[in-house]
């Protein structure tokens, strides 16, 4: 089932990008895999598309029940919180959850977060202190509660191990089988790995 | 909003630089000066007034070069973008930023005041006429760090660009401290100056809404 036609043209102006998708047909339950060098422009092909940068991007959605959740959140990705910033884990992710969906992560919300990462984050420790990995983990949190059809990933496995890894590639899973898709920009080949796997997983499913 | 505004908050609070460049650095400077203009009984207290505004200004000035990162800027402008919410991201974190501002002000006026020799109700009109004038003072600060993103070693320049916008603000406050004797005068300047100031904060909000996704851009693919 198509869920969105996407056109993305971005000025030539544009130092950073190389190339440009004119027509990318996003299929329910697909995964996507912009699979390239540093510094092409995978990055700023999907900031062009979240409206970040400038480009002429028409976003034509097919059904009625993607133009819903469009309205509500049109496509997702991941934020990255100020590197510089003394928060703890927990005030980082009931910012985030907030942002997100509006709505405050009381103790209930916030318990069944904590329960989705690894057990060796402390919540009240500083947001500094974590390697880049469990900073990846944390803001992957919000993937459990997002309701967008689409989901933007830049980078997603970078940094982590291969449990984060297993964790992410089941929420993938679960939103394909929830009919989402999901476009992957990397430049390693690990991922590619995991798509082969991903494609195991959802058969399974 | 308000939501918002706390996480913000709490987030100011717990940033060293904060206190380091709002508070440590505010007092700092007023020891210096002090220092430098003994004997202080021959200033008159609008002078003394005066001196303590240009050190906080100072300080004002470095403490957005410090809290206005490029990460920072990066994030405000993504923040807002991504959420799912109407929130105005940049404006929510302004008005936190601004009351870290009152606070640290507040907690050093008493030590500031004791160092000039300042009397209680010359201290309080200070912290009332600031607290009208900063948001002002503060936004135009912020607009001109984020025009100093446009250019390498900018921030001289933008301030340059920005500083005689800020002499009306100047102008007025110095005239409420100058009608200490009529409370009535004074009152009047103090409306004039605070519905000045929501006039061009109002100007500001809308200039710096539009500059800030420029400025992303521009750190982004220059």
């Amino acid at each position: 089932m198509l869920i969105c036609n996407l056109k993305t043209i971005i000025p030539k102006w544009v130092k950073a990008q190389r190339w440009n998708i004119d027509n990318l047909e996003i299929h329910a339950g697909k995964v996507y895999c912009l699979h390239g060098a540093n510094g092409v422009g995978k990055s700023t092909w999907m900031q062009a598309v979240l409206g970040l940068l400038p480009s002429d991007c028409q976003r034509n959605w097919q059904t009625k029940h993607c133009e819903m959740i469009h309205r509500e959140m049109e496509f997702y990705s991941i934020l990255q919180p100020d590197s510089d910033t003394n928060d703890t884990v927990e005030s980082i992710i009931r910012q985030e959850y907030y942002l997100r969906t509006g709505v405050v992560a009381d103790t209930l919300p916030l318990a069944r977060l904590k329960a989705c990462i690894d057990c060796s984050i402390d919540m009240a420790i500083r947001w500094g202190r974590l390697s880049l990995g469990q900073k990846h983990q944390v803001m992957q949190l919000s993937l459990t509660y997002t309701k967008a059809a689409v989901w933007l990933l830049d980078e997603p496995f970078a940094h982590l191990d291969n449990h984060a890894s297993e964790r992410l590639l089941d929420r993938i899973v679960q939103h394909q089988v929830s009919g989402g898709s999901v476009i992957l920009a990397s430049h390693i080949s690990v991922p590619m790995d995991h798509e082969a796997r991903l494609l195991e997983r959802v058969k399974h499913a | 909003m308000l939501r918002f505004v706390s996480y913000r908050f709490s987030h100011y609070c717990y940033q060293p630089s904060m206190w380091f460049y709002g508070l440590i650095y505010l007092l700092m400077q007023s020891f210096v000066f002090m220092l430098l203009l003994q004997p202080l009984a021959l200033l008159t207290t609008t002078q003394t007034v005066g001196v303590l505004w240009a050190v906080s200004s100072f300080t004002h000035f470095a403490l957005i070069g410090q809290i206005l990162t490029r990460q920072r800027l990066i994030w405000l402008v993504e923040a807002q973008q991504i959420s799912g919410q109407s929130v105005n991201i940049w404006l929510n974190d302004f008005i936190a930023l601004w009351m870290v501002y009152v606070l640290i002000f507040l907690v050093a006026l008493p030590v500031v005041s004791m160092l000039y020799g300042l009397s209680l109700w010359v201290s309080l009109g200070v912290c009332i006429v600031w607290s009208a004038s900063s948001p002002v003072f503060l936004l135009q600060i912020y607009l001109a760090r984020c025009l100093s993103f446009f250019m390498r070693g900018g921030l001289v320049l933008s301030l340059l660009c920005i500083v005689p916008w800020m002499i009306p603000g100047l102008l007025m406050a110095a005239q409420c401290f100058s009608q200490q004797d009529s409370f009535i005068q004074a009152t009047r300047s103090l409306s004039l100056l605070v519905g000045g100031g929501m006039c061009s904060a109002a100007a500001l909000y809308h200039v710096i809404g539009q500059v800030l996704p420029k400025c992303y851009q521009h750190l982004k693919l220059t």
